[in-house]
């Protein structure tokens, strides 16, 4: 029996590393996603920020009306992933953002950081870990909306993540470590971005990433809410661990309500540990 | 019916001799064949607590009494079964009382729970992921520390038969557990128990005692001063197929199972050779092949969707268990008969010496010890006194250890041991026949023993849980510097213990 647990606990790794390769190989860090910012509370943690620390995050009712101002973003992308051995599972990645918006002639100027993401592989079997040294690299490229007054459309931004590309739509990923274009963004001294794997199974992986999103909001007071499209590419350079070392193919959740934004007017003096302490209120919907 | 020495001539029927010998043939190898059939294990009890049927449990070598002799000493068969043969029942408790205690650790050994956030740090700085997969302390079963308090009763039968007068003679001895009728528990001797019961515990006792245990004899006597035995004990050999189906590798407490599970039988032969170089004297030499029960198995694991390797429709797993290992044993032994001692009676004294090549030992887990045991010299004697119906019997023995000074990663529980046995006999007639009823002790004490791991030791103890840093944000774990390990006999421990019978049985010649 106990030579049969240990064949079965090894499976198992095998089956949630598939998971856990799915999900953090769908999951990228889109939209500049990145782990929770280093120093920032874990995930979970000061969840249902209390009312006063609330009050003094979101904006007066002043603003109401303008999307210039600082807010603060949730973007969720959820994509599907067919995994062998256990058919499909969701993986949804959060990433919660500081963004400021000014209108202009051009249209409404984004720009912003990064406050913290996590991954959600649909099992509690295998958890991912962004490394601080990976937070800390991300950026969150500006961009130009398009906003009527009413609607806020944020069209296809490109974001690469441990990788330079000449034609960053088009160049095809690194596949190797040895390939030039990848770069040690998160200066670890291995190339590309390195993730990290806890639970049945662990390890470490150096990957390079390219992601495209785009947003289409309304706005609504100080509640922007709508649609989050968002899709990935993510090539493995190298893993320690056998079983990570092969990604899965994956594609967006075909149900277009897993992904949405919600962004919530805040004071300009909000910063992201606030955001990051208040966002269970912040991004609560009814 | 104590026949002991060689040459013994008494004289009966011969007519009658034949015919009880063919029924007790018949019934021998009804008997055997019954043991044949059953799941029976190796002798580590016969080996450890002696032929505790007889006179002289610990000197059964050189003075066996009744049916034991078909293993200890199965060129005795055909003295022994004079007059036709014998018959013997007697209930007998196996006991033991041991214990191992580790030392109090230190602080800082600890695996803290860190380690499943940890990279380990290699010599460049680059991480790594742990060798090891020490689970943190806290989480362990419990202490390191083993202890068994067990009393084991069992029915000893034993036939002896002469098939040809003063010349050919065949016997069955079997030792059957009354409660367990068998059990193996394995065990790892390193840090690796620490994902099962996280304790220390003697080798060489425990569930290899808990076996039936059935043995052949044929003994010759081929003149009047040499004798020729050999015998078998029976062993098993048991494979474990199993064939495994999950369906939903997220739910792992749903699988469907086939369990298939063959056992055969096997043999494992000794022989003995005697003299009598002087009229009263016997020296005998006796060897023993090795012997175990090798259990093995492999499962066969197939789950829904799943891209198996080339060639495959399943993921293959196997393993292999040795339980009850005895290696190689050669004995010497002799007995001497010494005469009337006055009114007292007639005595006779009696010693062995047996060689055991503990160097090959295989474990539970069929692995070798990385520090090569020991091959010992145990040695025994006794005496025993015929005092009209009356006989006394004494022994005394010495057995060390083969178990080097576990200074390493390894934890074999064993101790040098220093036993003795009273057992007395009476006869009585029973019509025409002589019953002699017998009851005996015996005692072995396992010298207190403390063993002290050594970094320096050739096999030292793991450091499971390197310097690392953690995986998030590569901030140096504190608690993984130095050495951390849940070895269970880390930093050292400590063991003793008591190995005792007792028996009472009867004994009728046909």
């Amino acid at each position: 029996m106990e030579q049969h647990g240990r064949s079965s606990d090894r499976f198992l790794r095998r089956a949630s590393a598939l998971v856990f390769l799915a999900s953090v190989a769908l999951a990228g860090c889109g939209g500049g996603g990145a782990d929770a910012a280093a120093g920032a509370p874990a995930m979970g943690e000061d969840a249902g920020a209390d009312a006063a620390a609330l009050d003094a995050a979101v904006a007066s009712d002043a603003d109401a009306g303008a999307i210039d101002g600082v807010w603060a973003v949730l973007t969720a992308g959820s994509r599907v992933v067919e995994l062998p051995v256990v058919g499909q599972s969701t993986s949804v990645t959060r990433t919660w953002l500081r963004v400021v918006a000014a209108a202009g002639a051009d249209g409404v100027a984004l720009s912003g950081e990064v406050c913290g993401t996590d991954l959600d592989t649909g099992t509690t079997l295998v958890q991912i870990i962004l490394p601080d040294a990976f937070v800390s690299a991300l950026a969150w490229a500006p961009r130009v909306a398009a906003f009527d007054g009413a609607t806020l459309e944020v069209g296809e931004v490109i974001e690469l993540r441990g990788v330079a590309l000449a034609s960053p739509g088009t160049d095809a990923l690194p596949t190797t470590e040895s390939d030039p274009r990848a770069v040690d963004q998160d200066q670890d001294g291995n190339p590309g971005m390195t993730l990290r794997a806890k639970g049945i199974v662990d390890g470490e992986m150096w990957v390079v990433e390219r992601d495209r999103t785009s947003w289409s909001v309304t706005l609504a007071g100080d509640r922007l809410d709508g649609r989050y499209t968002w899709d990935a590419e993510q090539n493995i350079l190298h893993a320690d661990n056998p079983l990570l070392a092969t990604p899965n193919p994956s594609a967006p959740d075909p149900d277009a309500s897993h992904s949405y934004v919600r962004g919530t007017r805040v004071a300009p003096s909000v910063d992201c540990a606030a955001i990051l302490s208040s966002r269970d209120a912040l991004f609560a919907r009814p | 019916m104590l026949m002991l020495v060689v040459g013994s001539s008494a004289r009966s029927s011969r007519r009658g001799a034949r015919r009880r010998a063919r029924a007790h043939l018949a019934t021998s190898l009804a008997l055997g064949l019954v043991a044949c059939a059953t799941p029976a294990a190796a002798s580590p009890l016969f080996d450890t607590v002696g032929g505790v049927a007889g006179l002289h449990p610990l000197v059964a070598r050189a003075a066996p009494t009744g049916s034991e002799a078909a293993y200890f000493d199965p060129s005795a068969l055909v003295g022994l079964a004079h007059g036709g043969g014998s018959t013997q029942v007697s209930f007998v408790v196996v006991g033991e009382s041991l214990s191992a205690a580790a030392d109090p650790r230190p602080g800082g050994v600890d695996v803290p729970e860190s380690v499943y956030d940890a990279r380990a740090v290699g010599p460049g700085g680059a991480t790594s992921r742990l060798a090891q997969r020490p689970l943190p302390t806290s989480r362990l079963e419990r202490p390191g520390a083993g202890a068994s308090r067990r009393a084991r009763p069992f029915v000893s039968l034993g036939i002896v038969s002469e098939l040809v007068e003063d010349r050919v003679a065949l016997a069955l001895h079997a030792l059957l557990p009354v409660s367990t009728f068998q059990s193996q528990r394995p065990s790892f001797a390193d840090e690796r128990e620490q994902y099962f019961s996280n304790a220390l515990r003697h080798e060489l006792f425990g569930d290899r005692f808990d076996s039936p245990v059935f043995v052949l004899g044929l003994g010759v006597r081929a003149t009047s001063w040499l004798e020729l035995g050999a015998g078998v004990s029976t062993l098993t050999r048991a494979r474990v197929a199993s064939a495994v189906y999950i369906p939903d590798s997220a739910d792992q407490q749903v699988a469907l199972t086939n369990a298939g599970v063959d056992v055969s039988t096997t043999y494992a032969p000794h022989a003995s050779v005697a003299v009598a170089p002087a009229r009263g004297v016997r020296v005998a030499v006796s060897a023993y092949a090795p012997e175990s029960q090798e259990v093995g198995g492999d499962t066969r694991i197939k789950f829904w969707s799943y891209p198996y390797p080339p060639g495959q429709s399943a993921l293959a797993q196997t393993y292999a268990f040795s339980y009850g290992s005895l290696p190689l044993r050669t004995a010497l032994a002799a007995s001497v008969d010494l005469g009337r001692i006055g009114s007292l009676g007639s005595l006779r004294a009696a010693g062995q010496a047996t060689f055991t090549q503990w160097s090959r030992y295989v474990d539970r887990h069929a692995e070798r010890p990385v520090d090569a045991w020991h091959d010992t010299l145990a040695v025994a004697a006794g005496v025993d006194l015929e005092h009209g119906d009356w006989r006394f019997a004494g022994d005394a023995a010495w057995t060390p250890s083969p178990v080097p000074a576990q200074e390493g990663r390894s934890n074999y529980v064993d101790d040098d041991r220093v036993g003795a046995a009273l057992t007395v006999a009476y006869r009585v007639r029973w019509g025409k026949r002589e019953v002699v009823l017998s009851a005996g002790v015996t005692g072995q004490r396992l010298l207190p023993r403390h063993v002290r791991k050594s970094p320096g030791a050739a096999d030292p103890v793991v450091d499971e849980f390197p310097d690392s840093v953690d995986a998030t944000s590569g901030a140096p774990i504190a608690a993984s510097h130095g050495l951390q390990t849940n070895n269970p006999g880390y930093p050292g421990f400590s063991s003793e213990g008591w190995i005792w019978s007792s028996t009472v049985g009867v004994r009728t010649g046909f």
